[in-house]
């Protein structure tokens, strides 16, 4: 019982997180126009393409967690790449041990970018969907700027043709989303706990945005002064700031130790997926608010960064079965393990 | 990032589990007893513990003990937890007086205290806290004067668990009142005769707690521990165990507070509303991350790492999980928790009573909170 960071996975950490120091502006120049990449896009997508894809689908043995550090890394800074987007789905795919064989080179090495297609217009989660698959999805990330389209429906996962692409208005413009229509599959892989492990992809970047809006906030509370001293010095200002890094610490203990279920087959790998998407979305819309709050009247400005988290928070809260869903599974999960529940 | 037990490990679990089952055959459930009962089965654990040379499981080899880490004690702690064992009596004693003397005391003092401890017939309790200093406390006020052969002490102490069944104290006086609050304090290993002990009756009814009233209490030089003056640096030494000792049992005792949950929603019928099942999610969340956030901290120990501030947003968690499930469980209850009269209603209330302290002892929540913005936002001191 280690439960320690690997020196491996601290390197990768500082090496994304470095490349991302270079893109924090992006997502507000992003605000106004159209979506493009910014500089981390294409590296990010060549070369850290096998990171948490099990070997049996091509991976060279990096574990989940491996990802999940990477992508947490990204949303701190609000990074607006495709590259999460396309490592939810490649995850997608990487669910079930009985695929038949290694990814496609291209999807592996970035040159064919996937986003995943898993929420469905009017439903809140993927278990409660029923049969017939509608076949529209929504809050398809990147769907425009994407080469590839993977889909979760009732019987498992596919590699999906648009047949309508309709792009919404995104509360977050560096995360364009689309409704997508799809041509109903010829066939499709058993998606085991490949739906899980999109939702953990999602789960990390919530954590990243978390920490970001935290770090703001901070920064606004040492540096800001009124009646004479830095408004951190005030327990109304300090503590809601403490209750906020509880919230982010308490969602990331959960989304490694669910990655960490996942890529174990432990059997209580579902309910701490759940648990963790739903923490992670609390987690950063709440630090997203207090961000905005610490910063007094700025803080409701377009002028100031916190909406930005505040923007991120709500669609990645929204994305993979929104977090209100998740934590009622949690719930249901919970209250079916006890014994007494049974009788 | 690994969360699995090492093979060493899960061995180290098994034998702790089938000694357990052993031990515990015949211990009832004690969420159900009254204090009485169960303060009895606290003092025939405590010496079950002794017996099967358990006591001392993390101390040094050197001083008797088995030379454990920190993660076998959690193993240890957690196995008997999960099986609902009684809370051992001398817990003061082997968890922070031992540890303390280990680190600070002579080696008269280690042979003076260590054997009694591990043989179990020398039981401390810790006499920090007093009613003027809480939060605050090195704004202690308890002064000992020099005299022949050692000081003479007169103060008052209070939220003393167990000082009616210790025969010791952990004892924090003032002995330079001119020195400023950090530096006039001395740390004495004091026994208790003379010490006046009267017991608080909680909310609950309980009446775990004590104060206590020292009147020209004389205590030797030679139970002076880590030096004159030097109080206060030894008193953090015995917090960071106290910390330790308490962050290993936190999350099975949120475990176990949702688990009662569970079960009373269920007996209602009322575990399929949905606010429920929300509610039951959130606590889960919380209840998890204490578990997880703990296994953590134990990995940085391990590791050579020091367990950081980290352990004040899982203490804030644990409290607020139990006092949420606790709440829920009273209000699930025919007249919501205001009928006491049939012996399920009232130990949930008796419960949820007893959770409005987890906010309160161990470091205030307000305190918990300081910490995390000074130490983790490196936010000013606001206190």
């Amino acid at each position: 019982m280690r439960a320690t960071f690997t020196q491996e996975q601290r390197d990768i950490g500082a090496t994304v997180g470095s490349l991302a120091d270079a893109d924090r502006g992006t997502a507000r120049e992003l605000l106004a126009g159209p979506w493009r990449a910014p500089a981390a896009d294409g590296p990010l997508l060549r070369d850290f393409g096998l990171l948490g894809v099990p070997e049996p689908a091509g991976g060279i043995g990096s574990g989940l967690i491996d990802l999940l550090v990477a992508v947490e890394a990204l949303g701190e800074r609000l990074v607006p790449s495709r590259f999460p987007a396309h490592a939810a789905a490649v995850q997608l795919l990487c669910g079930d041990e009985r695929r038949t064989g290694p990814l496609p080179d291209e999807v592996l090495d970035g040159r064919r970018v996937l986003t995943p297609a898993v929420d469905v217009p009017g439903s809140a989660g993927w278990a409660d969907r029923v049969s017939p698959d509608p076949l529209v999805r929504t809050l398809v990330p990147y769907a425009a700027q994407a080469d590839g389209v993977v889909a979760l429906g009732p019987d498992g996962v596919w590699f999906a043709d648009p047949v309508r692409t309709t792009a919404r208005q995104s509360l977050d413009p560096s995360v364009p989303l689309a409704d997508l229509t799809l041509a109903a599959p010829e066939r499709t892989q058993p998606a085991g706990a490949g739906p899980l492990r999109a939702a953990l992809v999602v789960a990390a970047e919530l954590c990243g945005v978390a920490q970001g809006a935290v770090d703001l906030a901070a920064e606004q509370a040492r540096t800001r002064r009124q009646f004479g001293r830095v408004i951190g010095a005030f327990q109304g200002v300090a503590f809601p700031l403490a209750e906020a890094a509880t919230a982010r610490k308490a969602a990331w203990d959960l989304t490694l130790y669910a990655a960490w279920a996942v890529d174990n087959g432990r059997p209580d790998a579902g309910i701490q997926v759940h648990a963790a998407k739903a923490a992670a979305g609390q987690a950063a819309v709440f630090a997203a608010e207090r961000c905005i709050q610490v910063h007094g009247g700025m803080g409701i400005t377009m002028e100031a960064d916190p909406h930005l988290f505040l923007r991120r928070a709500f669609v990645l809260d929204a994305r993979c079965g929104r977090g209100s869903w998740h934590r009622r599974r949690t719930g249901e999960l919970r209250i079916r393990s006890r014994p007494t529940s049974r009788a | 990032m690994d969360f699995a037990d090492s093979d060493t490990d899960l061995a180290f679990r098994h034998e702790v589990g089938r000694w357990l089952d052993g031990a515990l055959a015949d211990v009832p459930d004690q969420e159900e007893l009254s204090q009485d009962a169960r303060e009895h089965w606290s003092r025939v654990w405590q010496d079950r513990l002794c017996a099967g040379n358990w006591a001392g499981l993390s101390w040094p080899v050197a001083h008797g003990g088995r030379g454990m880490d920190a993660l076998a004690q959690a193993v240890f702690n957690e196995e008997a937890a999960v099986r609902g064992a009684p809370y051992p009596l001398n817990g003061v004693g082997m968890m922070l007086a031992g540890p303390t003397i280990i680190a600070h005391g002579t080696d008269a003092q280690q042979a003076r205290h260590l054997p009694g401890i591990l043989r179990g017939d020398e039981y401390w309790c810790q006499g920090f806290s007093e009613p003027g200093s809480g939060s605050d406390l090195a704004s202690l006020t308890t002064a000992a004067t020099r005299v022949d052969g050692g000081w003479r002490i007169n103060g008052a102490k209070i939220w003393t668990s167990n000082a009616h069944n210790a025969s010791h104290c952990l004892l924090l006086a003032r002995t330079d009142a001119a020195a400023p609050k950090h530096q006039g304090i001395t740390y004495f290993l004091a026994p208790m005769d003379g010490f006046t002990v009267r017991s608080l009756e909680m909310i609950n009814g309980d009446t775990e707690f004590n104060e206590m009233f020292l009147d020209d209490v004389f205590v030797a030089d030679a139970d002076v521990l880590g030096g004159v003056g030097n109080g206060w640096t030894v008193a953090l030494t015995t917090l960071a165990f106290e910390r330790g000792s308490m962050a290993l049992n936190l999350w099975v005792w949120a475990r176990q507070a949702v688990d009662r949950l569970i079960d009373v929603a269920v007996a209602r019928g009322v575990a399929d509303d949905s606010a429920f099942v929300d509610a039951v999610g959130a606590l889960q969340c919380d209840a998890e991350a204490v578990r997880i956030g703990s296994m953590r901290m134990l990995g940085e120990s391990r590791a050579g790492g020091v367990p950081g501030p980290e352990t004040s947003a899982l203490k804030s968690l644990w409290a607020r999980v139990v006092q949420h499930a606790n709440r829920l469980a009273v209000q699930l209850d025919e007249a919501g928790g205001v009928l006491v009269d049939g012996d399920g209603a009232a130990a949930r209330m008796r419960r949820y009573l007893r959770a409005r302290a987890h906010t309160i002892e161990g470091g205030t929540e307000e305190v918990q909170k300081s910490i995390l913005a000074e130490r983790v936002l490196r936010l000013p001191r606001s206190r």
